[in-house]
C-alpha cells in the first residue's frame, strides 16, 4: 500500500463512481436513441489503470496494486463485413423492388385480368372491345346489308380505338412518371455523395482531434445504405496519412464492377472529395482506342527521359554548397550568417572549454607526484587551462565547419532539386512523344475520326461556353442525342469545389467519367431500363452490333430487357397491325372500281386541257391514267386533287406482277404446268413503306398517307364501274379523326377514319363484282358477305408481327409476336405478367435476405432494452460500490487521523 | 448451437415484416373468398391467367357461334315452314293424281283446273317471296335486299333474280338438230342451191305409147337430165302435132328446157322460228347470187357461229356485239343473240343456284393462303329458291321449274274449249298439246318430288342446325366449367384459407402486445 498515497485511494474510488456514471450514461443514450434509424450501439471501454514505473524508490517487496479505472475511448458495435453484404443485398432488392414498381404501374393499364365492365366482366378493357368488335362484325354477317349492324361495327371500332388510345395515355403518363422519378432519384443521390463528402470531411477533422465522431458515422452508414439502394456500391476504409505522425481513416466509394478509364474503379466518394452524377443532353462518342494507361505510360517515359536528362551530381551539390555558403557577395553567404562568436556557437565554446579544460587538468594531474611542488601544480594547471581552451576553440571550428557544410549541401540540394522538378516539368510538358499520345488517344471521337479530349465547345480563354447554364458540345465531336438517359459521374471535388488532385488521370485532375449503359445496377439503373429498354424492338445500333466503334449506349443483352418503351412499341405493333389487316381487307384497288381515262398533264401534274392523249407529246408532258371525276357526266374530266394536281392510277396503286387466279382463286397454269403470271394493280400497303429502300422511305410513306385520302375522295367523285356500284369500303381506320390517312398509326393515335365517321366508307361485305345481265342491267348480290367473313377469320389468324413494321431499324429478324390480335394482346399481358411474377419473387427474396442481413446488423449493432436494463444494474451496482468505497477508505482515514493515538 | 443475440429493433423489424406478411395473406384471402377468384391479375399467377385468356377467347368465339347457329336456325326454320305450305298447297289444290283424273273423266273441267294451277303456280312464288328473316329474303340466294322471284308484265315468264328460269330453251342454231328439216337431205346433209331445169309445166305424167305427148315428155325428160347432168341435150322432137304443154318461144315455137337456181325444196316463204327464218334467208341470198352473177352471197350460214366477227366474248360465252350488231341479218342475229343471251342465262342460273353464303358454325372455319375458305370449314346457309322449285329446260324443251310447269299446264287448260273441253279446234294442235300436257304432268309429278326432296333437305339441315346448337351449348358449357375450373376458388379450400390466415393475422396481433410491452425494465424497481 505504500506505492499509492495515502489519499491515492481516493481517486481509486472516484474513478470507479466516474467510470460508473460514464457507462450508466453511454446506456442512457442508446437507451434514448433504440429507435433512432441508424444508430449503433455504442459502449465505454474500461481500462484499469495501473503505473508500471513505481520510481526509484521503490520497495522491492511492494506489490503494484492499480490505481482505479480508466474511461478510455466511446466505441461502436458494428460488423463491417454485414454491411457489405447487407448493402448488396440492398442493391438487389432496390434494384427489383423499383423494377416491380414499375411493371406494375404498367400492369393497371395493361394486365386486364378480372377487369371489365359489368357487361364484359373478366374480358378486360381491349380484350373487351376485340370480343365485341368480332361479335358485331359477327352479327353484320349474319344481317349483312342493314344499316344499323354496320354502325353497330363502327361503335365498337370506336370503342376499341378509343380504349387503344387511353391505354397509350396511360403508358405515356407511366413513363413521364418514371421520367421524373428518375431525376427524382438523381437528385437525391447526389443530395447523398454530397452528404456522405461533407460527413468525410468532418469525420475527418474530428479525428484529427482525436474524437471518432460516432454519432457521424452513424449518419455516414445511414447514408451509405441509402446510396446502395440506389446503385452498387463498394465501399472501402484505407488510412490516410495526414503528417508523419498522424493517420486518419478515409472512406472511397466506387460504382461495385465499374472500371474508368484508367482501369479501375469509378470513383464516387474518395475522401474529402465527392463526385456528383448528372445526365448529359448528349451521348458522346468515346475514342474505343482511349486508353489512359497509355498515356499516362508515355507519360512516365517523358518523366524518366527528362530526370535522366537533368542528373543532380554531388558535384553539383558541393559547388552550389560551396557558394551557398560563401554568398552572392562572398560574405553575405551561410557562413557570414553564423558567426561563431555569438550564440549558440559562444555558448558552445564555453562548455567545450569547460569540459576541455578539466579533461587537460585531469591529465595534468595524473603527472604530480609526490614531489611534485605546489608551484609547479600551479603551473601546470596553467598550461592544462590554455591547452585545454584551445583543444575547445579547435573543437569548435571542427563542428562549426562540419555543420556549415552540412547545412549548406542540404540547402544546395533542395535547390537543385526544385530547379531539376521545375525543368523535368517543362520537358514533360514539351515531350512530343507524349503530346502525340494525348492527340492519338484522346478519350473522344471527332467527326473526322480524329480524337480529342475536348467535350465542349471553347472561349478563346479556354473555358467552357455555356448556353442557358449548360455547356455547349464541340460540334466536331461525334454526339448522339442521349436517348438512353446515359449518365456520367463528374470530376470529384471537395467542399469549395476544388478538383481532387488524381494521379491515375491523365490531366492529374479528377476528370467526368461517362457511364455505359450497363455499368450501373440498382434503383437508378432499374429507373433507367423501364424507360429506355425496348427488348425485341431494339436496333443494332443498340445491341452494339456491327457497331464501330461501340457506342456508350450500346448493350448486347438489350433484345432481352424490356421497359416501358417495349410495352408502348408492342401495344402500338398491335394497333398498327389491326388497323392494316381491317384497312387492307376493306380496300378494292381503285383501278378496279372507278373508270378510268388517259389524260395529258404537265411537269407539275396538272391537266393539260384539250391535250389529246393519243397524239405525240411534248418533252414536259406526259401521258397518265386518271380517273374521272362524276361531277359533269356529259363532259367526263379528270378527277383532281386538293392542288389541282390529276389523281393518276400510281397515286392509289402500285403494278404488280402475279399469279394469275380464276374465280375460284387458284392459280392458272399453262399447257407446261407453269403458273400464268399477270400484272395487276393493287393497293399500297404498310409493307410498302417498310420495305422500300431507306432513300424512298419517305417518299413512299407520304404515297400511302395520300393514298387513303385519294380513295376517300375517289368514293366522292370517282365514277364507279356498274359492277362496283355497291363499292362502299376504303379506310376504316387512320391516324387522326379527321383524315384518312392509314400511315403511321400507333396505339395513341388510331381511329376510326374520317370517312367510315361520316359514313363515305362503310364496312366492305364483298370483294366480288356484280355481274351484267345481258340487257346491260346489274345482277345484285346484296347480301353477299364473303369479305365480313374473312375480316371474322383475320380475328382468328395467326399473324407474324415484325418488329421492323414499328421500328425500321430494329435488329429482330425473327416475328416478334405470332398469333390472332387476341393472342397477342395476351401475349404482351404474359410477357407484363410473367416478368412482374418474377421480378416480385426476387423482390420477396431480397426483401428476406435484407431484412436478415438488418437483423444480423442488428444482432450487433443494436440497442436491446434488456441488455440495456442488465447494464444499468450493472453500473448502477458498480457506482453504489464505489461510493461504498469511499465511505469506507474515509472511515479508514478517519481512524487513522482521528482514532489513532500519538 | 450458437445463440444469436436479439435485440428489441430486430424483434421489432421481424415483427413488422411478418405482420405485413400476415396483413397481406388475410387480405389476399379475404379478397380470394369475396371475389370467388383463385388470382385477380396476369402476374399473380401467369400461366393459369393465359390458359383463363384461351377459354374466354373460346368461350366468346362459342357464343358466336351459338348466335350463328340461332340464327341460321330460324332462317332455316323460315325457309322450312314455307317450303311446308307450299308441299301442303301442292297436296290439296293441285295434287297431280287428281288432276290426271279429272283430265280424264270431266273435260268440261279442264279450264277450271288451268285456273287453279295458274294461280298455284303464283302463289308458290308468293310464298317464296314472302319468306323473310327481318328484311332478308330467305330465298334469295345473295341477294337478300331482294325478292328472289319476279314475273314478266305478263306473268308468262318467271324471272329469278332478273333471270329468266327457263333459260335453256332457245335453240342453238349450230345444233344439226335445229336445222330444219326441209334444209337437209335423207342422210341429214345440209341441202344446197342447186341448178334445176323445171318441166313444163301442165306435162302430164304420162301418155300413151308411141303418141306426140308421149315423144316430148320423153324429150323433156332426156333434156332436164342432159341439162342437170351437163351432158349433150337430146334433139326436139319433131312430132305432128305439138302438144299444148310443150313450152314455146315468143313465136310460137317449141322450145327446150332452161336451168334455174332453187331452193330446197319444202322451204316455206317465212317462218316464225328465227332458225328457220335464218335458214330461209340464206337460201335465198344463195339463190339470188346464184341467179346474178354480179351479186356474191353475204348471208352468212344460221349454223355458223359468228365468231370474232361479234368481238371478244364475255366469260358465258357471249361475244361483245350481241345485240347492237346491224340489222343485216335479223333472223341470223336475232336467233344466234337469242341463243347467247337464253344460254348466259342458263349459265348464270347454274351460277345463281351454286350461290353460298358462309357462316361460321365453329366448324373450325379457316382460310387457305390465299384467302379462300377451306371447303368443309363453314356451314352454307344459303337457299337459293331456283334450287327449291328447279330451273332450266330438260331434253325435251320443257321447264323444269315447278311454278313454270304448273303454269305452261295452266295455260294449256285454260285454253281449252269450256265446253268440250277440247286441247284445240286444230285436231293436229289439239293432239300436240294434249301430248304437252300430258307429257308436263309426269313431270309435274318429279318437280313436286324434288321441290319436296328440297324440303327434307331443309329439314335435315335445320335438324343438324338444332343438333350443332345442342353441341354448342354443351361446349360452351364445358367451357365454362373450365374457366370456373381455372379462375374461381373453391369456396370451401378458400374459406378455409381465410380462415386460417385471419386465425394467424390475430394469433400476430397478439404476439405484438406482448413483444412491445416486456422487458427487463418493466421488472426493474
Amino acid at each position: 500500500m505504500a506505492v499509492i498515497g495515502t489519499f491515492s485511494s481516493f481517486t481509486t474510488a472516484r474513478l470507479g463512481i466516474y467510470a460508473s456514471q460514464a457507462s450508466l450514461n453511454i446506456t442512457g443514450n442508446n437507451i434514448a436513441n433504440i429507435n433512432t434509424t441508424g444508430y449503433t450501439r455504442q459502449r465505454l471501454d474500461l481500462v484499469s489503470l495501473y503505473s508500471k514505473n513505481t520510481g526509484k524508490y521503490a520497495n522491492v517487496f511492494n506489490t503494484n496494486i492499480g490505481y482505479g479505472v480508466l474511461t478510455e475511448s466511446r466505441t461502436q458495435l458494428r460488423d463491417p463485413f454485414l454491411d457489405i453484404r447487407y448493402r448488396n443485398e440492398n442493391t438487389n432488392l432496390a434494384a427489383n423492388a423499383e423494377k416491380y414498381n414499375g411493371l406494375y404501374q404498367l400492369s393497371h393499364t395493361l394486365d386486364e385480368v378480372n377487369k371489365g365492365t359489368e357487361k364484359d366482366e373478366g374480358y378486360g378493357v381491349i380484350q373487351a372491345c376485340l370480343k365485341n368488335f368480332v361479335t358485331a362484325l359477327e352479327e353484320l354477317h349474319k344481317n349483312v346489308g342493314s344499316q344499323e349492324f354496320d354502325r353497330q361495327v363502327r361503335g365498337e371500332a370506336e370503342s376499341l380505338s378509343t380504349f387503344f388510345n387511353e391505354a397509350a395515355k396511360a403508358l405515356q403518363s407511366v413513363y413521364d412518371g418514371k421520367k421524373e422519378e428518375f431525376t427524382q432519384t438523381i437528385k437525391e443521390t447526389n443530395l447523398l455523395l454530397t452528404d456522405i463528402r461533407d460527413l468525410n470531411e468532418q469525420i475527418r477533422t474530428a479525428a484529427l482531434y482525436g474524437d471518432n465522431a460516432l454519432e457521424l458515422r452513424d449518419q455516414r452508414n445511414l447514408d451509405l445504405d441509402k446510396l446502395s439502394e440506389m446503385m452498387h456500391i463498394n465501399v472501402e476504409y484505407s488510412m490516410e496519412r495526414v503528417d508523419q505522425f498522424t493517420e486518419v481513416e478515409k472512406l472511397t466509394v466506387t460504382i461495385a464492377g465499374s472500371k474508368g478509364p484508367d482501369g479501375k474503379p469509378i470513383k464516387l466518394i474518395d475522401g474529402i472529395y465527392g463526385a456528383q452524377i448528372s445526365l448529359q443532353e448528349r451521348e458522346p462518342q468515346l475514342n474505343p482506342n482511349a486508353d489512359a494507361s497509355k498515356i499516362l505510360a508515355a507519360k512516365d517515359q517523358a518523366q524518366a527521359k527528362a530526370e535522366a536528362a537533368n542528373p543532380i551530381t554531388d558535384q553539383m551539390i558541393q559547388n552550389r554548397a560551396t557558394s551557398l555558403r560563401k554568398g552572392p557577395n562572398g560574405n553575405d553567404g551561410i557562413d557570414a550568417a553564423n558567426p561563431k562568436t555569438e550564440s549558440p556557437w559562444k555558448e558552445r565554446l564555453e562548455a567545450l572549454e569547460e569540459k576541455k579544460i578539466e579533461e587537460a587538468k585531469k591529465e595534468a594531474e595524473k603527472s604530480f607526484t609526490d614531489t611534485t611542488t605546489d608551484a609547479e601544480k600551479e603551473a601546470a594547471l596553467k598550461k592544462a587551462e590554455e591547452e585545454g581552451k584551445k583543444a575547445a576553440q579547435q573543437a569548435l571550428d571542427g563542428e562549426w565547419e562540419t555543420e556549415m557544410q552540412a547545412k549548406a549541401e542540404r540547402l544546395a540540394n533542395k535547390e537543385l532539386k526544385a530547379e531539376q522538378q521545375e525543368a523535368i516539368n517543362k520537358a514533360v510538358a514539351n515531350d512530343p512523344d507524349l503530346a502525340k499520345a494525348v492527340e492519338d488517344f484522346g478519350k473522344y471521337l471527332k467527326k473526322d475520326g480524329t480524337a480529342t479530349n475536348d467535350l465542349y465547345k471553347k472561349n478563346a480563354d479556354g473555358s467552357i461556353v455555356y448556353e442557358d447554364g449548360k455547356p455547349v458540345y464541340d460540334e466536331d465531336v461525334l454526339t448522339y442525342p442521349n436517348e438512353k438517359f446515359l449518365l456520367q459521374v463528374d470530376p470529384l471535388k471537395d467542399r469549395r469545389e476544388r478538383l481532387m488532385i488524381d494521379s491515375n488521370t491523365v490531366s492529374k485532375k479528377s476528370e467526368v467519367v461517362e457511364l455505359n449503359d450497363t455499368v450501373l445496377y440498382g434503383k437508378i439503373q432499374s429507373q433507367r431500363e423501364l424507360l429506355t429498354e425496348e427488348g425485341e424492338y431494339a436496333s443494332e445500333t443498340d445491341l452494339n452490333k456491327n457497331t464501330d466503334p461501340p457506342r456508350l449506349s450500346g448493350d448486347p443483352d438489350a433484345s432481352s430487357k424490356r421497359g416501358i418503351p417495349f410495352y408502348q412499341k408492342a401495344l402500338n405493333s398491335l394497333a398498327r397491325q389491326f388497323a392494316e389487316e381491317f384497312n387492307q381487307a376493306n380496300q378494292l384497288p381503285a383501278t378496279t372500281v372507278y373508270q378510268q381515262m388517259d389524260v395529258v398533264v404537265d411537269a407539275d401534274g396538272k391537266l393539260i386541257p384539250g391535250a389529246d392523249p393519243t397524239m405525240p407529246l411534248q418533252p414536259d408532258q406526259k401521258k397518265v391514267t386518271a380517273f374521272i371525276d362524276k361531277s359533269d357526266p356529259d363532259n367526263p374530266a379528270p378527277l383532281l386533287d386538293a392542288d389541282d394536281k390529276v389523281i393518276t392510277v400510281d397515286d392509289v396503286t402500285k403494278e404488280v406482277e402475279q399469279e394469275k387466279r380464276d374465280e375460284n382463286g387458284n392459280v392458272v397454269m399453262d399447257e407446261k404446268g407453269n403458273p400464268v403470271m399477270e400484272t395487276v394493280r393493287v393497293p399500297y400497303t404498310l409493307q410498302d413503306v417498310m420495305n422500300a429502300p431507306e432513300a424512298d422511305r419517305e417518299e413512299m410513306a407520304e404515297k400511302y398517307a395520300q393514298a387513303g385520302e385519294l380513295q376517300n375522295l375517289l368514293a366522292q367523285k370517282g365514277v364507279k364501274d356498274p359492277l362496283y356500284e355497291f363499292y362502299d369500303g376504303g379506310v376504316l381506320f387512320s391516324n387522326n379523326g379527321n383524315t384518312n390517312d392509314p400511315s403511321n398509326i400507333t396505339a395513341a393515335n388510331i381511329t376510326i377514319s374520317h370517312g367510315w365517321a361520316t359514313e363515305t366508307v362503310h364496312i366492305l361485305n364483298d370483294k366480288r363484282p356484280d355481274s351484267y345481265r345481258e340487257d346491260g342491267s346489274v345482277i345484285h348480290h346484296t347480301s353477299r358477305n364473303e369479305n365480313i367473313q374473312h375480316m371474322i377469320t383475320l380475328f382468328d389468324k395467326q399473324l407474324e408481327y415484325d418488329a421492323r413494321d414499328m421500328q425500321a431499324d430494329s435488329a429482330a429478324t425473327l416475328p416478334i409476336f405470332k398469333g390472332s390480335f387476341r393472342e397477342v394482346y395476351t401475349t404482351i399481358e404474359g410477357i407484363l405478367g410473367t416478368e412482374q411474377n418474377i421480378t416480385g419473387g426476387k423482390m420477396d427474396n431480397y426483401q428476406l435476405m435484407t431484412l436478415n442481413l438488418e437483423n444480423d446488423r442488428q444482432s450487433v449493432s443494436g440497442v436491446d432494452l434488456n441488455d440495456e436494463a442488465t447494464n444499468m444494474m450493472q453500473f448502477s451496482k458498480s457506482y453504489a460500490a464505489a461510493c461504498r468505497l469511499l465511505t469506507t477508505i474515509d472511515s479508514m482515514l478517519d481512524k487513522l487521523i482521528n482514532g489513532t493515538a500519538i | 448451437m450458437a445463440t444469436m443475440r436479439i435485440t428489441t429493433g430486430m424483434a421489432m423489424n421481424t415483427y413488422r415484416h411478418n405482420m405485413q406478411n400476415s396483413t397481406y395473406n388475410v387480405n389476399n384471402s379475404r379478397n380470394k373468398v369475396l371475389t370467388g377468384r383463385r388470382f385477380d391479375s396476369f402476374a399473380a399467377d401467369p400461366t393459369s391467367a393465359a390458359q383463363a385468356w384461351k377459354i374466354r377467347r373460346a368461350m366468346v368465339d362459342n357464343s358466336n357461334y351459338q348466335s350463328n347457329n340461332s340464327n341460321t336456325y330460324s332462317r332455316f326454320n323460315i325457309g322450312w315452314a314455307t317450303m311446308g305450305m307450299i308441299k301442303t298447297d301442292l297436296e290439296t289444290e293441285a295434287d297431280a293424281a287428281d288432276i290426271r283424273a279429272r283430265q280424264d273423266a270431266t273435260a268440261g273441267a279442264r279450264v277450271d283446273l288451268g285456273k287453279v294451277l295458274n294461280d298455284t303456280a303464283e302463289s308458290v312464288i308468293q310464298a317464296m317471296n314472302s319468306a323473310k328473316f327481318g328484311d332478308h329474303f330467305v330465298f334469295s340466294g345473295d341477294d337478300e335486299m331482294n325478292a328472289p322471284f319476279s314475273w314478266s308484265d305478263d306473268m308468262k315468264t318467271l324471272y329469278y333474280r332478273g333471270v329468266n328460269v327457263n333459260a335453256g330453251m332457245v335453240k342453238n342454231p349450230a345444233d344439226p338438230k335445229n336445222i330444219p328439216e326441209w334444209a337437209k337431205d335423207a342422210d341429214g346433209n345440209l341441202l344446197e342451191v342447186r341448178e334445176e331445169a323445171d318441166l313444163p309445166e301442165g306435162m302430164p305424167e304420162t301418155a300413151a305409147a308411141g303418141s306426140d305427148d308421149e315423144q316430148w315428155i320423153k324429150y323433156y325428160k332426156d333434156d332436164k337430165e342432159a341439162l342437170e347432168n351437163g351432158t349433150t341435150r337430146p334433139p326436139m322432137p319433131t312430132t305432128a302435132t305439138i302438144p299444148d304443154w310443150v313450152k314455146k318461144d315468143d313465136t310460137g315455137n317449141p322450145v327446150g328446157l332452161t336451168l334455174e337456181n332453187k331452193v330446197p325444196e319444202g322451204m316455206p316463204e317465212s317462218s316464225t322460228d328465227e332458225i328457220e327464218q335464218a335458214w330461209i334467208d340464206y337460201f335465198n341470198d344463195q339463190k339470188k347470187a346464184a341467179d346474178d352473177n354480179t351479186y356474191t352471197a353475204v348471208y352468212p350460214k344460221p349454223s355458223d357461229p359468228p365468231g370474232a366477227a361479234w368481238g371478244e366474248a364475255n366469260k358465258y360465252g357471249v361475244p361483245e356485239l350481241t345485240g347492237t350488231v346491224d340489222e343485216t341479218h335479223i333472223a341470223y342475229n336475232r336467233a344466234w343473240a337469242a341463243y347467247y343471251k337464253d344460254n348466259a342465262d342458263a349459265q348464270r342460273l347454274e351460277e345463281l343456284s351454286a350461290e353460298y353464303e358462309n357462316i361460321d358454325l365453329g366448324m373450325g372455319l379457316q382460310e387457305d393462303e390465299n384467302g379462300k375458305l377451306v371447303n368443309g370449314t363453314a356451314f352454307n346457309r344459303s337457299l337459293p329458291g331456283i334450287n327449291m322449285l328447279g330451273f332450266g329446260v330438260d331434253e325435251d324443251g320443257d321447264p323444269v321449274n315447278l311454278a313454270m310447269i304448273m303454269k305452261r299446264l295452266g295455260e294449256i287448260y285454260s285454253n281449252c274449249d269450256p265446253t268440250t273441253g277440247a286441247f284445240s279446234k286444230n285436231e293436229e294442235e289439239a293432239e300436240k298439246l294434249k301430248t304437252e300436257a300430258d307429257r308436263l304432268l309426269n313431270k309435274y309429278q318429279a318437280a313436286t318430288d324434288r321441290t319436296n326432296a328440297s324440303y327434307t333437305d331443309v329439314e335435315t339441315k335445320a335438324h343438324y342446325l338444332q343438333q350443332n346448337q345442342a353441341r354448342l351449348k354443351l361446349q360452351g358449357d364445358y367451357l365454362q366449367e373450365e374457366r370456373e375450373n381455372i379462375e374461381n376458388v373453391d369456396l370451401a379450400d378458400a374459406m378455409t384459407e381465410f380462415s386460417w390466415d385471419y386465425y394467424c393475422y390475430s394469433a400476430a396481433l397478439k404476439v405484438g402486445t406482448q413483444l412491445l410491452s416486456e422487458s427487463l425494465i418493466d421488472y426493474m424497481r
